[in-house]
């Protein structure tokens, strides 16, 4: 059996890559999954119930009420 | 006093892990006798377990031998700087809770740059003295280290992602969550095959292979700078041991979950304030619980030794550059994509 | 004379297979039992984190309501000694010195704290 070539047939190629060169197949196989899992994760764990959590303060939070921002004192 | 104490302190370290290495050779020599149907040293001390002074006595009261075309300063640094890098690596090793010389915010990164500048002891000693055969050893032995310490980076990398901190405490710490074994399976697998290679053992100790090289790097020397060689390697492979298990096996921290334990024996008679359960919270994270580890990890050493044949130089470097390099780095790929598409990056805030 | 017979019971077997190890599971097996095991592992991992996280908030939130009060604290010992500062000023030279060129109150770099603390 012949090299397979990638372009003319591509899903004979694979299979033949899997045999003949699995440790970069695989390789490649498991990378392509994590731009997959980027994409898919989010939205499949908040289905499963997760609420985000808020960040964690780093600072005093601003108050809520109306804030006077007092003007004349602006260096010249 | 200071000094005296710091001085100490480093004896209280360095003696025992001399004195582990002296003992991990005769475990060696006798596991191995027993996979191979012999019996191995048993007439020095009771069970040969005074062998490995006997053998270092013996090689100390050697005559050395300098080669004489051998740069004589290089060839007598190589050894003591391969033995002084392999040992100042045991300086961040938190052994158990609170046991540490040091507690370096960067200790996984001084732990790399320590365990590679032993490399050059070994180039250096190769290198110098004058002797082909030497000289091939030594380029063997630093391609296969300096290929290998590729792979185990990138795994310390991944450690690191689910940490997020360089500290050896912490790293170890924040295993209580879940041993890095289980969520880094692979990972472990990959970073014990690259440790045995990195330490230069059966079945990638090409560079001392008897039937090829008369000794690899060290055919030159003899005595008692045979010795150095002889424990920087026995250090380095106890060092990589605990190291595996800082960095997969949870350290200290205990085997047994023993909160669960604790509350299954309150379910048959209370154990509160008794003996048991001192001797629980004892237990729960002392430096037996690495020893038992790390005794496991090197066990496991020796069987490989004992069990696999040695394999060619190219498919050495084959199997690191064109195996586990690609798969290391489908992790590297994939598994922070996970961690962020979790939403479960390691906060940043020291609790 | 008797000729050479079989044994009573006839011959035992010959062995002619090989004592071949079993392989164990195809490869693919491994790969997923492999990653099944990751699986289980992040699922554990998840939960930690998120839980280390509330504790962190937990902790910023502690320090966020105890920094007024221990500020507070600290502002009150510094106008102590600033007051008791200018008293001892007084009784050495007899007067109020002003050694910055302006009215503005400007927090001393050094505090002055006597060998004897009475209060």
């Amino acid at each position: 059996m012949s090299t397979p070539l990638f372009w003319s047939t591509p899903i004979r190629y694979l299979r033949w890559a899997s045999h003949e060169k699995p440790a970069i197949f695989y390789s490649l196989l498991i990378g392509s999954m994590g731009p997959v899992a980027l994409v898919t994760l989010p939205p499949l764990r908040r289905a499963l119930g997760d609420v985000d959590p808020e960040p964690i303060p780093l600072s005093y939070p601003l108050p809520k009420g109306p804030r006077v921002i007092p003007s004349g004192y602006e260096d010249k | 006093m200071i000094s005296l104490i710091s001085i100490i302190e480093g004896l209280l370290l360095i003696v025992p892990a001399l004195l582990s290495v002296a003992f991990v050779t005769i475990a060696e020599r006798k596991t191995m006798a027993s996979m191979q149907r012999r019996l191995g040293p048993n007439a020095v001390g009771y069970y040969g377990l005074l062998q490995a002074f006997a053998d270092a006595l013996k090689l100390l009261l050697k005559e050395y031998v300098a080669p004489t075309q051998a740069n004589i300063i290089l060839f007598f640094l190589g050894p003591m700087i391969t033995l002084i890098f392999s040992l100042l690596g045991y300086l961040v090793v938190p052994f158990g809770s609170g046991l540490f010389v040091s507690d370096y915010s960067l200790g996984m990164l001084y732990m790399l740059a320590v365990s590679s500048l032993a490399t050059y002891g070994i180039l250096l000693a190769g290198w110098s003295a004058n002797s082909k055969y030497a000289f091939l050893g030594s380029l063997r032995s630093t391609a296969q280290l300096i290929s290998y310490e590729l792979i185990l980076s990138s795994v310390i990398v991944l450690v690191i992602l689910l940490t997020g901190n360089l500290n050896m405490i912490t790293i170890i710490e924040s295993q209580r969550i879940v041993d890095f074994l289980l969520p880094l399976f692979p990972l472990f697998i990959i970073f014990f095959i690259g440790s045995i290679a990195e330490t230069n053992r059966a079945p990638f100790d090409l560079a001392e292979a008897e039937s090829e090289l008369v000794s690899g790097f060290m055919t030159e020397h003899s005595a008692s700078i045979f010795v150095f060689f002889f424990l920087a390697e026995y250090a380095s492979i106890i060092l990589i041991c605990v190291l595996n298990s800082i960095l997969f096996l949870g350290g200290y921290l205990c085997i047994i979950p023993v909160d669960f334990l604790i509350s299954i024996l309150n379910t048959v008679f209370s154990i509160d304030n008794s003996i048991l359960e001192e001797l629980f919270s004892n237990v729960s994270s002392s430096p037996l619980n690495l020893a038992l580890k790390t005794g496991l990890l090197i066990f496991i050493f020796i069987w490989v030794r004992a069990s696999f044949p040695r394999i060619r130089f190219d498919q050495l470097m084959s199997v690191c550059w064109t195996v586990l390099l690609p798969l290391v780095i489908a992790y590297v790929v994939l598994l922070p994509c996970i961690v962020y598409g979790l939403d479960a990056l390691p906060t940043q805030i020291l609790l | 004379m008797p000729q050479d017979m079989p044994p009573v019971g006839g011959y035992t077997s010959v062995q002619y297979k090989r004592n071949v190890p079993a392989r164990g599971f195809k490869p693919v097996y491994y790969l997923v039992g492999m990653h099944m095991i990751m699986a289980y592992g992040f699922y554990k991992y998840f939960h930690g984190v998120r839980e280390q996280r509330e504790l962190a908030r937990e902790k910023i939130w502690s320090r966020l309501y105890l920094t007024p009060l221990l500020q507070a604290e600290e502002d009150r010992d510094q106008v102590r000694r600033h007051l008791a500062d200018k008293a001892r000023e007084k009784e050495l030279l007899g007067t109020e010195q002003k050694i910055y060129n302006s009215d503005r109150f400007i927090r001393p770099t050094y505090v002055y704290t006597p060998s004897k603390v009475t209060q």
